[in-house]
């Protein structure tokens, strides 16, 4: 009975706890009591959640290092008006579990003013809720999903092109080529690749030429034979592949083996330069679309990326995701700087969504809106050409590929 | 037809890969009655050694370099016996201890080979490309089948028709009894441990150069070699065949002609079904215990 009714009290003390807990983490986006949280005379406390270890570990490393060369270079040169930007950045080995351990730590225990990046798109779905709860604002998710997008949440700001934007790219740029009778889409059967799907669904009423097929595939499957003879005997000849670089890479060798010339469109994350060497020339030809400056070339705002990069991390290569989260580095330093001496999370959230065509060195154009929080709204196409990415258009938006439907 | 010959094609190519690590389930749970699932892992790392070897660190040929593959993927075995067996004795602890020592793996792969992965693995020496059916199939795939029939020819041989077999699977059926006759009991588990790991060191420098070789390349594999292994039953070696190439083909056909999307969920629903009529799998054999 003793036993029972410490127990009862146990779970009673739990329940207090849980509810102080939810009562401090509820302040809603713009909060008052925790709104300069994070922010002392001398620093802003920012903080991530990457997978440093684990099978993205160099690809979220390189993403690290540019955001970190950013920060190292503004604290050098007299911080935020004042102020350092001292990022905590907690290794969760790509698990989406640990993502949001560290997130409830960075907010809760690390008390930090923003949180920054995030590694990893199904890391941050999964923070997601508590990060809306929490009302700290989240700047710049390596998360292109439109999960992340839409429907807007108020602190959450993305700053790259989603898969569904760039798959709906991907459908109107082969429709649009004389030599594509029909259309396929091979993606992977996560959501990555659904987010990708219902991009490319959404984009057939302002296609001319038909989805013929739409074919899902297992990741780190060692052949893709079965799927890619489908789609050629169903007469795709314009085809998008949404999936992680590896498969990409596997999918290219198996279409090239078949002796099949395809017309390719696929995401972005492809187009880092150590996956387009070791593809060698299977990727040529390959199509898609960008929302930043390529990290190899001779733009002025990547040159100087890559001699920060150089200064701070010497050994770390220019890669797209290190050229990512430099720029978006940049947007939260610009719109820190405009809150002038006093940086309040409300004005954080403010002055994100006052923001109008921001030129950051690396990342095309970015604007928010209150009502839209999917930054990067410009994109350039690029085709793999040499084993190398080049662009093949001007600055577009779905406004002006598209038409205004 | 064509479409057909396509996926059986793809099935029997990553039927080949589940084989293979069934069949180094089978060892390890033959020898042990446990499960190790750091195979995954031992095979990534052993993948990296022979990338170590032919193309970073010493430029040997590729056979010496698979060699180097082999011997990293046995001791990493050999050190996952010797770590988790020898302290604990419940088979439960010890498949969970597994599952701590492929965490650990993963952290090494990571501090020696994440900071420029991704890499190309060099090529096992393959077959030349054919075309059946008017379906390009790759000689990697041919070689990865080649590769997985005859281990299991040779390991078929050695268990049921040497002597060595003999002790191994007296020391599987009853440890004391088998000490007792003289089997060294320790010894045989040791060896079948230690050819598990080769066993998925080979799955993976296989698969490798299929895409790129980098830290993850073998956690997507494990949870369906260790199917295929359930699949065609765990007791004996040639269930892993059975059970990796039946997985891997239903699986390429669900895919085409059923749900891509549902694919998977189809697939275990049947292997569920299937393995409530045939508990030991589709090869295994009933075990009756005198009480």
């Amino acid at each position: 009975m003793a036993v029972a009714r410490r127990r009862l009290f146990i779970a009673a003390l739990a329940a207090v706890c849980l509810g102080a807990t939810a009562c401090t983490t509820t302040s809603g986006p713009g909060g008052s009591a925790g709104d300069t949280v994070g922010i002392t005379q001398n620093s802003i406390k920012i903080g991530t959640s990457m997978g440093l270890t684990g099978p993205t570990a160099a690809e979220a490393t390189a993403a690290l290092h540019g955001a970190q060369a950013y920060f190292d270079y503004i604290n050098d040169h007299g911080g935020v008006n004042g102020r350092t930007i001292d990022l905590t950045a907690l290794d969760d080995g790509f698990s989406a579990a640990q993502t949001v351990t560290n997130v409830r730590r960075l907010v809760q225990q690390d008390n930090v003013f923003s949180l920054f990046y995030l590694w990893g798109l199904n890391n941050t779905v999964a923070a997601l809720p508590f990060v809306k709860q929490s009302g700290v604002p989240l700047i710049g998710p390596q998360a292109p999903t439109s999960a992340v997008t839409d429907p807007v949440i108020p602190n959450v700001f993305l700053m790259e092109p989603t898969f569904n934007d760039e798959a709906a790219v991907c459908a109107k740029q082969l429709a649009d080529s004389s030599s594509v009778h029909k259309l396929g889409i091979l993606y992977e059967n996560d959501p990555i690749g659904q987010d990708a799907l219902k991009g490319a669904q959404d984009a057939e009423g302002h296609l001319s030429k038909p989805m013929a097929a739409k074919v899902a595939f297992t990741s780190g499957t060692p052949s893709f034979t079965g799927q890619i003879v489908s789609l050629r005997q169903q007469g795709v000849d314009g085809l998008i592949i949404f999936g992680t670089n590896p498969d990409i890479v596997n999918i290219a060798k198996g279409i090239s083996l078949e002796g099949w010339h395809p017309a390719l469109c696929g995401s972005s994350n492809v187009f880092d330069p150590t996956f387009l060497t070791i593809s060698g020339k299977d990727l040529n030809g390959l199509n898609g679309s960008l929302g930043q400056y390529l990290p190899e070339s001779t733009e002025p705002g990547i040159v100087t990326y890559r001699n920060r990069l150089k200064q701070y991390f010497p050994n770390e290569k220019a890669t797209v995701f290190g050229v990512q989260a430099y720029g978006e580095a940049e947007v939260l330093v610009h719109a820190l700087r405009s809150l002038g001496k006093n940086p309040t999370r409300a004005g954080l959230l403010n002055a994100l969504n006052s923001l109008t065509d921001y030129s950051s060195d690396t990342l095309f154009p970015v604007s928010f809106t209150k009502a839209d929080h999917d930054g990067v709204s410009q994109y350039r196409l690029v085709k793999v050409v040499n084993s190398q990415p080049q662009f093949t258009s001007g600055f577009l938006s779905n406004d002006n590929l598209f038409g205004n439907g | 037809m064509h479409a057909f010959v396509g996926y059986l094609v793809s099935g029997l190519a990553n039927g080949s890969v589940y084989g293979l690590l069934a069949m180094a389930a089978i060892l390890v749970f033959k020898a042990s009655r446990t499960a190790n699932f750091a195979i995954g892992e031992t095979g990534t790392f052993s993948a990296f050694a022979l990338y170590a070897a032919v193309v970073t660190v010493t430029r040997l040929p590729y056979w010496v370099g698979l060699l180097v593959a082999l011997v990293a993927g046995a001791a990493v075995a050999l050190a996952t016996e010797a770590i988790i067996t020898r302290n604990v004795r419940s088979a439960l602890l010890v498949l969970i201890g597994t599952l701590g020592i492929s965490d650990v793996i993963t952290g090494i792969n990571t501090v020696l080979w994440s900071k420029g992965e991704p890499y190309q693995e060099p090529s096992f020496p393959q077959l030349p490309d054919v075309s059946l059916g008017g379906v390009g199939i790759s000689g990697q795939y041919l070689s990865i089948f080649a590769a997985v029939v005859v281990i299991c020819l040779l390991l078929y041989f050695l268990l049921e028709h040497t002597g060595f077999g003999l002790n191994v699977r007296a020391a599987a059926e009853d440890r004391d009894l088998a000490a007792l006759a003289g089997v060294n009991v320790r010894r045989c588990v040791m060896v079948m441990w230690a050819a598990g790991g080769a066993l998925a060191a080979v799955a993976a420098v296989l698969v490798a150069p299929l895409s790129a070789l980098n830290v993850g390349l073998m956690t997507p594999l494990l949870f369906n070699g260790y199917a295929a292994g359930i699949l065609g039953g765990l007791d004996r070696l040639p269930g892993g065949l059975v059970g990796g190439l039946g997985l891997g083909v239903a699986s390429s056909l669900i895919g085409g002609y059923i749900s891509s999307t549902a694919e998977d969920a189809i697939l275990f629903a049947v292997l569920i079904v299937l393995l409530s009529v045939r508990p030991n799998g589709l090869l295994g054999r009933r075990v009756v215990q005198k009480v």
